[in-house]
């Protein structure tokens, strides 16, 4: 029964989707109302991206029917999607990096002049109208390669505003973003409901669900564990009903006891890649027994700092001490050796090759040692064992090791890369983002999994946007700004407030 | 001085007709780059129409035929790269690679079993392409610039044109741009990339084609075992010194097409050996690519770190 006043936007009724080996969608009923805001929330690899990819037209499903507008539709195609009002921005954008902002939003729909050729002058201020009329504020001529990660993602939401669509489908659109950004975010999102228009918004965040949604869907292994409007929940009980069990949201550890010195920074430079001057002059010791914590806004040098600390980046100037041994000429499989692990931020290009499968991933780094390997060949029987051991320690959700990574959902992914740097028994673990896309009870397991690390005498060095993450599990942190350490900070005496201004270089 | 003398009109109608060839595979290569493809194999497309082309014209006794079969042998082992590439998903460099060993081998084997000839056909009977004289330009003094080219090479200059105007000014060539550079953008936005794909292979082909007949049956009416002699693969540097971009590639063409001709000039000149003339496209192409290593690097010039 469907009630005449209130308009769906989105009915999807009884949807199945099987992968091998998995039900990633299990007789899923979704409902969206018209001008609502929508969030979808659930465990890595609870289907919220299966199913968001089956309104776009990217997956079909095996079973099951979708009603838009409350007309039932097909949508076998992006292009029907499309037509229907649908636009989606990714979990992981789809820009054309060469090209400008309006390029990319215009692309296969580019205004033209009577002689076929482009109106390019035209798209430029058919960009900025659209731009303005909902706050987003993006330069036409920018081009995506000089562009923030929060410009990426208003340019994307322009490409789906551009195409006219009503129903905007956002697959965690905070997870890159920093705090402010977020909230500008917000404003955009906000903005677009006032103009009619439809918004399902993925995240992990449960703080988010509670600021923006109206209502809120939750789903695990598959299926739909219930609908409510926000209001009438909470952090907690969405999170138990996620997990399916109580998530402790505070992180517990006693106080670090630092030892020796294990990692000295004296004075490091290091360029980007265009040239310019990303670390400036950062000092910055790392103890055993202690984890310490870099919180800065993206794009103030953490990403060149960490590449050149694991031998991605070559410094410029300065020295890199590690474990007693100036680590400057050693190459990144000489680090590791030494025991440097490195959970890189991009788990996509850096941090994994997704066209491998997963127990080749998870012995990359380490095939080549006993017992992995004897003689020079690869024992499989070992592996497997090992790969299963780390699948089961780190719940990696995959119906089995011999499963292309890249299938794996986007928290499934990271935890891959965890698992791998986590189980040599590093002296130092550089961790960059380590918790991005991962749902709230890893994330709470990952952090354990640091903490136990510093408890056994080793070292962690944590580099995350996440304010709430480095502080709760960072020993010390130091605030970086422009590549250069603008404070220290013991997590315990500072504010949120404090926080956001070192953040932006404001010093007392 | 002396050496400069050699700069003059038949130095330039030279040069025109070296480039040629380079810039015809150029700009197919620089097409299938935009798109994503990595085409290697048009070296042995040039030389397969380059075979067909003057053994349709042999047997026709028509230039016209010959063309058409030369370019249609062009394209169709293009469709046998996309084939190979999009459809049965092996690697383009080794289909590129295999194409073009296999193009050398086949050719051979053709002219020793059809003209019982070993190494190079010609013969009275074979129809070559004429050039186009301009009947308002005799007389003048533009005749000798502009008047008495074959075909093809008056089709470069006009696929520069119409190249650099479907690149950056129509939806395909934004669409064939997007392909190349993020896929996955190109489907969100409605584009067909394997589309796309296939349509800069077969271009190429067509390209290569015009390319090979204009090897044996424009610039000379015979053919001669391996007579494509590394042209397809000087085109693929061309595009890439070009940046992948119509007009880049094709100035990259006349550089290579400059050296061409003023080796042969000096050939005359200074009687130099001949062998070490031919090595000069050759040697040119590798000049080429350490220039475009060297490009790269100061792309990025780091900035100086401030003293303390
Ligand atoms: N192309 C594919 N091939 C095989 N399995 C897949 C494929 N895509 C998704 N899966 C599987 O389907 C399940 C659901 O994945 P999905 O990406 O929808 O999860 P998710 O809820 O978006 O998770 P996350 O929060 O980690 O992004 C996972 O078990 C995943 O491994
Ligand atoms: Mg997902």
């Amino acid at each position: 029964m469907t009630q005449k006043n209130i308009e769906t936007a989105v009915e999807v009724k009884n949807i199945t989707k099987s992968y091998p080996g998995v039900t990633a969608n299990d007789s899923v009923d979704f409902k969206v109302l018209k001008g609502e805001i929508h969030a979808l929330v659930g465990e890595n690899g609870a289907g919220k991206s299966t199913l968001v990819k089956i309104l776009y037209g990217i997956e079909q499903p095996d079973s099951g029917e979708i009603f838009i507008n409350d007309k039932s539709v097909e949508i076998n195609k992006v292009d029907k999607a499309i037509e229907l009002g649908i636009g989606m921005v990714h979990q992981e954008f789809h820009l054309v990096p060469s090209f400008t902002a309006a390029e990319n939003i215009g692309l296969g729909q580019e205004p033209r002049n009577s002689r076929g050729f482009i109106d390019w002058d035209k798209l430029n201020s058919e960009v900025s109208n659209i731009a303005k009329k909902y706050g987003l504020d993006v330069d036409p001529k920018l081009r995506m390669i000089d562009a923030s990660v929060g410009i990426q993602q208003r340019t994307e939401i322009l490409k789906t505003l551009y195409r006219n669509a009503n129903i905007l489908i956002l697959d965690e659109p905070t997870a890159v973003l920093t705090p402010q950004e977020t909230d500008e975010l917000f404003e955009v999102i906000r903005s677009l409901v006032d103009e009619g228009k439809t918004v399902i918004f993925i995240t992990h965040k449960l703080r988010e669900v509670m600021e923006i949604s109206d209502r809120v869907t939750v789903m695990r292994d598959g299926k739909v564990q219930g609908v409510s409007d926000t209001k009438n929940t909470s952090p907690e009980e969405l999170a138990k009903l996620m997990v399916g069990r109580e998530v402790f949201m505070q992180v517990e550890k006693e106080k670090a006891k630092p030892t020796e010195k294990v990692l000295e920074v004296k004075n490091l430079w290091v360029h980007d890649a265009r040239g310019l001057l990303a670390v400036k002059n950062f000092s910055l010791d790392v103890h055993k027994g202690e984890i310490v914590g870099i919180a800065g806004v993206d794009g103030n040098g953490q990403t060149e700092l960490v590449e050149a600390l694991s031998g991605l980046r070559p410094t410029s100037k300065g020295e890199v001490i590690f474990d007693g041994k100036n680590i400057e000429s050693f190459s990144p499989r000489k680090r590791r050796r030494a025991g440097l692990a490195h959970v890189p931020e991009d788990r996509a290009n850096t941090g994994l090759n997704l066209k491998l499968d997963i127990w080749e991933n998870l012995v990359g780094t380490s095939y080549f040692r006993s017992p992995l390997s004897k003689g020079g060949i690869i024992s499989m029987k070992n592996v497997v064992d090992h790969s299963n051991n780390l699948r089961e320690k780190f719940d990696i959700r995959t119906p089995g090791v011999f499963v292309r990574t890249g299938s794996l959902s986007g928290g499934n992914q990271q935890k891959v890369v965890i698992a791998r740097e986590l189980s040599e028994d590093p002296l130092l673990t550089i961790a960059s983002q380590p918790t991005r896309g991962v749902d709230i009870g890893n994330i709470e397991a990952i952090h354990k999994q640091l903490i136990e690390i510093r408890d056994s005498g080793k070292a962690v060095l944590l580099v995350s946007a996440e304010l709430d993450e480095v502080m709760s599990v960072a020993d010390r942190v130091a605030v970086i700004y422009e590549g250069e350490i603008v404070e220290w900070v013991n997590p315990k005496d500072v504010d949120q407030q404090q926080m956001g201004l070192y953040m932006a270089g404001i010093k007392d | 001085m002396e050496w400069l003398e050699i700069f003059d009109i038949s130095l330039f109608r030279s040069l025109i007709r070296s480039a040629t060839p380079i810039a015809l595979i150029g700009f197919g290569a620089a097409m299938c780059s935009a798109s994503g493809v990595l085409n290697i194999g048009l070296e042995g497309k040039m030389l397969n129409a380059a075979f067909v082309g003057i053994a349709a014209s042999y047997y026709s006794g028509s230039a016209l035929t010959g063309f058409i079969w030369g370019v249609s042998a062009g394209v169709l082992t293009a469709i046998l790269f996309g084939f190979l590439s999009f459809n049965l998903g092996a690697d383009e460099v080794l289909v590129g690679l295999a194409i073009n060993i296999f193009s050398i081998a086949g050719t051979r084997y053709l002219l020793e079993t059809l003209f019982k000839r070993r190494g190079f056909f010609s013969d009275p009977s074979i129809q070559g392409i004429d050039p186009i004289t301009f009947d308002f330009l005799v007389d003048t003094r533009f005749e000798k610039i502009f008047s008495g080219y074959t075909p093809s090479i008056y089709l470069v200059f006009f696929l520069a044109i119409v190249l650099y105007l479907v690149y950056y000014k129509t939806r395909l060539g934004t669409a064939i741009r997007a392909t190349g550079e993020n896929p996955e953008a190109a489907e969100d936005a409605g584009i067909n990339t394997l589309r796309m794909k296939w349509l800069t292979v077969v271009f190429s082909g067509v390209l290569a084609g015009i390319g090979g007949t204009f090897l044996s049956l424009e610039n000379m009416t015979l053919f001669t075992e391996g007579m494509s002699a590394g042209k397809g693969y000087i085109g693929l540097v061309a595009s890439s010194f070009g940046n992948n971009t119509p007009l880049g590639t094709f100035g990259a063409s006349l550089f290579f097409g400059l050296g061409d001709a003023i080796g042969i000039r000096l050939q005359g000149v200074y009687e130099l050996d001949s062998r070490l003339i031919l090595m000069v496209p050759y040697a040119l192409t590798v000049v080429v690519l350490i220039l475009i290593g060297i490009r790269q690097r100061i792309r990025v010039r780091p900035v100086p770190i401030p003293e303390q």
